[in-house]
């Protein structure tokens, strides 16, 4: 009991974090600030990702063998407790966070999501999902006046409703084939239901469980609600879906997949279906999302379609995790992760900043450069990190998955990303030459709460340090699992 | 039995299913009589004239109402086996039990309270 208490620390820190936060708004007046709760969230998150660090290396096995946790599961655990953060910090100068819901909800949308990455049974699996799911379906919605907001957040349940229907059906069918939930029995099970000729009840499962899944992380064909949701929801609340809860995703498939067809599952299924499906996945985002960002003028829509093109660049290093499963695979997706999140909520906090409560179309940020240089600097880097440009985190995280593929032999995949790559800076550059070239009448100088600040300086250093000294990041994260 | 005959037995329940319907209608069509009257149009509410439209609103108050429902029956529900099989299991787990049950009841009851401090218990 007492070591169970111990294993499951980070989880149970951040359930109290909510019990002490629904405690703190029954307790406050309507009209009081809420500020102390945002406090709270923030000290849970960052306790909560203290004791993820102190487990160390402990591979720890709960409720038997349903909850997993080791050092490559806790290193995806912080990611996460570090977007979350983020995203906290950032909501501190967000009007909505006059609502102690809102971080309650947040928190909730973390422990799903921890959850989520521990899980090894199906059940587990799929209840943390929901529960990741339901608190940012409330988050979308919450500004409740506003009916953009509003429209996203229906659009996100009926979508979300849908694709975990189609989850839990391609579950049931890998139920039936194995008869089990747990998913290291299951990989054993699958074999033999494979050579009893149910093959193709195996690929229906697969490729129902791949829509779910396709959903959650944005890729196309299952992204046509990320732009409208994008847009319509809190810019905050759009930093936590296209930060935590896209990488959430991408660890529920790579412990799917990667239990259920990695190395030691039936090569065949792998190569012949598991692969080229994740390929065209892959293709079709790095096609799609970014030739479609060329005729965005929403900046929130552009980075919502930019956001489905880096699917496509992670699914690239998934598969090389299924070909080759070695940790150097692991650590390039791992880099492209926090490049990924670095740029991405610098981006969106620079956003709120600019923007304010309007809806950010290009010209908000014309003439940047002379209203605020810091800012419009700091906004291009972020940029060009996600574009890929050297010295920037996002380059070196390109550059190793770019490795992985040529490893593998994925030439023609390898191609498509570089040339994806190439569109992409059309659209980043167009943003950086509307800050610098492009004058603007309106004079004001943007106000830089000091919560959005602190964010955008962490994102800024982080990009700069992670791109011009990546040994720095490899080497933890090599000497951390292995 | 081999996977493909019993999906065989589906598919023939799946269209004497489809199929059963649309006979019955289009049968029942050809043989029953035609004489419609204004009586027969309305409405049938259990014999009473109707009243109104039937597309009335629903306070949005029957939904908060419905979701307060539906977790206290859940917990219902959650909690009838747990005492049930109480012994069983604190032989076996230990005292660990009764506290999880309590952490859940616990969230449950800050819930209610929340949900009363925010006014959904009040019918205005």
């Amino acid at each position: 009991m007492k070591q169970m208490a111990m294993d499951l620390s980070p989880e149970w820190i951040l359930l109290v974090g909510i019990a002490l936060i629904l405690i703190g708004e029954i307790l406050l007046r309507e009209n009081s600030s809420r500020f102390i709760l945002g406090l709270i969230a923030g000290l849970t998150v960052t306790a909560s990702g203290l004791f993820v660090i102190l487990q160390g290396k402990e591979v720890i096995s709960l409720f038997s063998d349903s909850y997993v946790s080791d050092p490559l599961i806790r290193s995806i655990k912080l990611l996460l407790i570090v977007g979350t953060l983020l995203v906290v910090i950032l909501s501190f100068s967000e009007k909505l966070a006059a609502k102690g819901e809102y971080y309650l909800l947040l928190l909730s949308a973390l422990l799903g999501a921890m959850t989520l990455v521990s899980a090894a049974e199906l059940v587990m699996l799929f209840v943390s999902l929901e529960l990741l799911s339901l608190s940012a379906y409330v988050l979308v919605g919450m500004h409740q006046e506003r009916l953009a907001s509003s429209e996203a957040a229906w659009k996100y349940v009926v979508y979300g409703g849908a694709s975990s229907a189609f989850l839990l059906y391609g579950m049931s069918f890998f139920y039936g084939l194995t008869g089990t939930t747990s998913l290291t029995e299951m990989s054993g099970n699958l074999a033999v239901a494979f050579t009893n000729n149910n093959e193709m009840l195996l690929y229906l499962g697969f490729f129902l469980i791949l829509v779910g899944i396709g959903f959650k992380i944005a890729a196309v064909p299952f992204h046509m609600w990320a732009p409208d949701i994008y847009q319509g929801a809190p810019t905050t609340i759009t930093t936590f879906l296209a930060v935590v809860s896209k990488i959430a995703g991408f660890a529920f498939m790579l412990r799917f997949l990667g239990s259920l067809f990695g190395t030691q599952g039936i090569q065949s299924v792998l190569h012949g279906v598991v692969i080229p499906a994740l390929l065209v996945l892959s293709i079709l985002s790095m096609i799609v999302g970014n030739v479609i960002a060329l005729k965005q003028f929403h900046l929130k829509r552009m980075l919502a379609y930019s956001s489905i093109g880096h699917a496509g660049y992670m699914i690239i290093a998934i598969i090389t995790i299924l070909l080759g499963g070695e940790s150097v695979a692991y650590s390039s997706l791992y880099y492209y992760f926090v490049a990924y999140l670095l740029a991405s909520t610098g981006t969106f906090a620079i956003l709120q900043v600019v923007a304010q409560d309007k809806s950010p179309d290009r010209r908000v940020l014309s003439g940047l450069h002379k209203r605020s240089p810091l800012l419009a600097f700091c906004l291009s880097v972020f940029l060009l990190s996600l574009a890929g440009i050297p010295f920037t985190a996002g380059f070196i995280g390109k550059l190793t998955i770019l490795v992985g593929a040529f490893g593998n032999s994925l030439f023609w995949v390898a191609g498509i990303m570089l040339l994806t790559t190439v569109i992409s800076y059309y659209y980043y550059f167009r943003l950086i030459r509307q800050m610098y070239w492009q004058e603007d009448e309106k004079a004001e100088k943007e106000r830089v709460s000091w919560s959005a600040g602190f964010v955008i300086a962490l994102t800024l250093i982080g990009t700069f340090l992670f791109g011009i000294m990546p040994q720095i990041l490899l080497q933890g994260i090599g000497s951390w699992f292995m | 039995m081999p996977i493909s005959k019993s999906f065989l037995i589906i598919g023939i329940f799946f269209l004497v299913a489809v199929l059963l319907p649309i006979a019955a209608l289009t049968l029942g069509r050809f043989l029953r009589a035609s004489k419609p009257s204004e009586e027969k149009a309305t409405t049938y509410e259990s014999g009473v004239n109707p009243i109104g439209g039937s597309w009335v609103q629903f306070h949005v108050r029957y939904y908060l109402y419905a979701l307060l429902f539906v977790i206290f029956d859940v917990e219902a529900i959650y909690l009838f086996p747990w005492a049930a099989s109480y012994d069983v299991l604190r032989s076996e787990i230990g005292l660990g039990i009764l506290l999880e049950m309590g952490l859940f009841l616990g969230f449950l009851i800050l819930g209610l309270i929340y949900a009363w401090k925010k006014k959904v218990l009040e019918w205005k």
